[in-house]
């Protein structure tokens, strides 16, 4: 069934409307906001008195909001267009997990939530090969790039301002999260009251429509949304992550069950997965492979499921997730790209040897802009991990996936939870051990119980959905098309369908796999806008 | 109800009992088995799901595999035609059992036709207690986060 996008969405421009794409962008919709300088549109867009501005955000807003810009990224992580007497600004939320993609060609800024518009109303693109190449080695494009050549992400917290002579300037400086660390007399009692307070928040403004995966995450926010709930019980929803285990779907019942929970569990289906990688991939606007498996999630929700609460973040900022790797001395910098990138350890069993070098070459640059003026931060290795992977990836999951169908939170990326969070030196994250002592404060019974991963057997008892050999069959046909194939080491072209699924059930060959998936079904996609562009640039 | 071949989980079972885990056949709803991932059901797949043992669903129509049990078990044993074409689709051919008769009292005649469970092979006892050493461990976790 072709994606049917039910969720939010917005998209806008700063500067004269001198190309008319804007109009083409979104032909029959209202703005929400439309002066001189600046137009807003978009679903759950609200306009601030006197048309001085407006704010969107994917999770709801508050029904009137005042600005300014930097109160709505901190409040809300929202995004927001200001007028200013000599020209107009567009500030990025706070957490920069939103998506949001700009397109500065032709003299206009045109911006929107979803590449598709800005994509479909120019007359040609070109791949960004640094872009492709951080994709398939690190899961996403990074810095702020994107796949495609003049669109860039918006990073968190960055300002575009286009003035009345035309200039366009942009400054991703002062990101307040940078400013957070450990303070004395911080405790979990203040993570647990924000992380609560940011809950009921959003009960307020809809229904809630928990995740519950088997992890801690998702556990904690589930509990928090039905204590904040008072006309019964939600629903929550769980499908599997094909890692070769069930055990995420029983401890998520057994989750489901204490909380008094309607739940759901969602079976991938054997012969969906061709259609769930499209759909994907579409969802995404074909930035990232990380989630395909989250799929059955996004097709069972809709505009009237409530709001997506995803743990996005809590990993990461609560739960002392990528803590630098040991690694004698070698340098810190280089173990933190091995890990970003160590998908590429097996990467001659998949990609022709000198398309491994051109990524990994590729990726570094891009990688040591992020990641070098974060050494010496108190918690580099999380900031490196979140602005290499979780941001420009992993946040597509819940931004690109599930809000193609609702309205989605992730609360543990709330400006005062992460402040309230790093104010907890490191040690005291490590190992997930604020995980319990957190959700012990509310519920005991869940504190204590294991997580999926702590049950899962190793090795893992279930064949993976994506190493089947109808998986496998439907990976490799996207992988061995045209231009694509050009990519793939001669040996693997050439082999049987079994050696392909001996590859599927490996993390690092699989990972480079999809990606290489994902990017066949770009090239599929825009055939007619790609003017027949092959892969040969990117070996260059 | 207890074999010594396999146990039949009907959600209003007791706790498991500490002997070797055993295959768990689940009945569908079209069998008088339970609808939902019930307490008592979920204690036994957690069990079969640690010791890497099989876990079946005896589906009589096309609607028990739209139970929350049968989208967790491993394989769909089934009489019924249109079972074993929908269940194709969605488990995968090789996970799907034609018996000749899917109902509770002729489990024991197909049984034994299950596949040797992997877990239980013994390249995978190895690997399993090879990794009860720390250092296999460390090395392992080396591997996979490409440290």
């Amino acid at each position: 069934m072709p994606l049917q996008r039910t969720g939010p969405y917005a998209f806008g421009r700063l500067g004269s409307n001198t190309t008319g794409r804007l109009t083409e962008m979104g032909a029959g919709l209202r703005p929400v906001l439309d002066s001189p300088h600046v137009s807003l549109l978009g679903t759950g867009a609200v306009g601030w008195p006197e048309e001085t501005g407006a704010s969107w955000a994917p999770t709801p807003l508050p029904p009137q909001i005042t600005g300014p810009a930097d109160n709505m990224a901190r409040e809300h992580d929202a995004v927001s267009v200001i007028e200013h007497e000599s020209g107009a600004e567009l500030h990025g939320g706070v957490s920069g997990a939103v998506p949001i993609y700009v397109d500065t060609t032709g003299g206009e800024v045109l911006f929107s939530s979803s590449i598709e518009p800005l994509v479909r109303t120019r007359a040609a693109i070109e791949p960004d090969w640094d872009g492709w190449a951080q994709m398939l080695a690190a899961g996403a494009p990074l810095g702020g790039r994107t796949t495609v050549a003049g669109i860039r992400r918006l990073r968190p917290w960055e300002r575009i301002t286009v003035h009345d002579d035309g200039a366009i300037r942009s400054d991703a400086s002062a990101w307040p999260w940078l400013e957070y660390g450990p303070e004395p007399g911080a405790n979990l009692a203040t993570v647990a009251e924000e992380l609560e307070s940011a809950v009921a928040q959003l009960a307020k403004r809809g229904r809630l429509a928990p995740l519950l995966s088997g992890g801690w995450d998702s556990r904690i926010l589930a509990t928090l949304a039905q204590r904040a709930t008072t006309d019964g019980p939600l629903t929550a929803r769980t499908t599997s992550s094909d890692t070769g285990t069930v055990m995420e779907e029983l401890i998520a019942a057994k989750v489901a069950t204490h909380l008094g929970l309607d739940h759901r569990v969602l079976m991938p289906h054997r012969d969906q997965l061709g259609a769930d990688v499209a759909r994907f991939a579409e969802t995404v606007d074909y930035q990232t492979s990380f989630h395909v498996w989250f799929v059955p999630v996004q097709r069972d929700l809709d505009a009237g499921s409530g709001t997506a609460l995803d743990g996005l973040g809590g990993g990461l900022f609560l739960g002392g997730a990528f803590p630098d790797p040991a690694g004698g001395r070698e340098p810190v910098i280089d173990r933190r790209f091995n890990r970003l990138t160590h998908y590429l350890g097996e990467a001659e069993s998949v990609l022709a040897p000198k398309v491994v070098r051109a990524i990994r070459d590729r990726t570094r640059t891009g990688f040591e802009q992020v990641a070098r003026p974060l050494l010496g931060h108190p918690f580099a290795s999380t900031f490196t991990a979140y602005l290499n992977r979780t941001l420009p990836g992993i946040s597509l999951a819940p931004y690109g996936l599930l809000a193609a169908s609702t309205t989605v939170a992730t609360p543990f990326l709330s400006d005062r939870v992460v402040a309230a969070a790093l104010q907890l030196p490191p040690h005291l994250h490590q190992d997930g051990q604020l995980y319990p002592r957190l959700l012990g404060r509310v519920d005991p019974y869940l504190a204590e119980l294991p997580t999926a991963e702590q049950l899962a057997p190793w090795p893992r008892p279930h064949p993976r959905r994506i190493a089947s050999a109808e998986g496998a069959r439907q990976i490799r046909d996207l992988v061995l098309t045209e231009p694509v194939r050009e990519l793939i080491a001669d040996d693997l072209a050439a082999a049987d369908l079994p050696r392909w699924q001996t590859l599927l059930s490996t993390t690092r060959p699989q990972h480079l796999l999809r990606g290489l998936a994902v990017m066949s079904l770009w090239y599929q996609a825009h055939e007619g806008v790609l003017g027949g562009r092959g892969v040969a640039e990117l070996v260059s | 109800m207890i074999s010594t071949r396999y146990l039949l989980a009907t959600g209003a079972d007791g706790p498991p009992d500490r002997g070797r885990p055993r295959t768990v056949v689940v009945p569908g709803v079209s069998q008088g088995g339970p609808e939902d991932l019930c307490p008592a059901l979920v204690e036994h797949l957690i069990v079969a799901e640690r010791a890497g043992v099989h876990t079946v669903i005896l589906a009589g129509a096309v609607a028990d595999l739209d139970s929350d049990p049968a989208k967790v078990c491993r394989y769909v044993a089934t009489d019924e035609p249109d079972v074993i074409q929908l269940a194709a689709g969605r488990y995968g051919a090789e996970r799907v059992l034609q018996v000749p008769s899917a109902t509770i009292d002729d489990i024991a005649d197909w049984i034994t036709e299950l596949p040797r469970p992997q877990a239980l092979t013994a390249r995978r006892r190895i690997r399993r207690a090879a990794r009860q050493f720390p250092a296999v461990r460390w090395l392992y976790s080396r591997i996979r986060s490409g440290g």
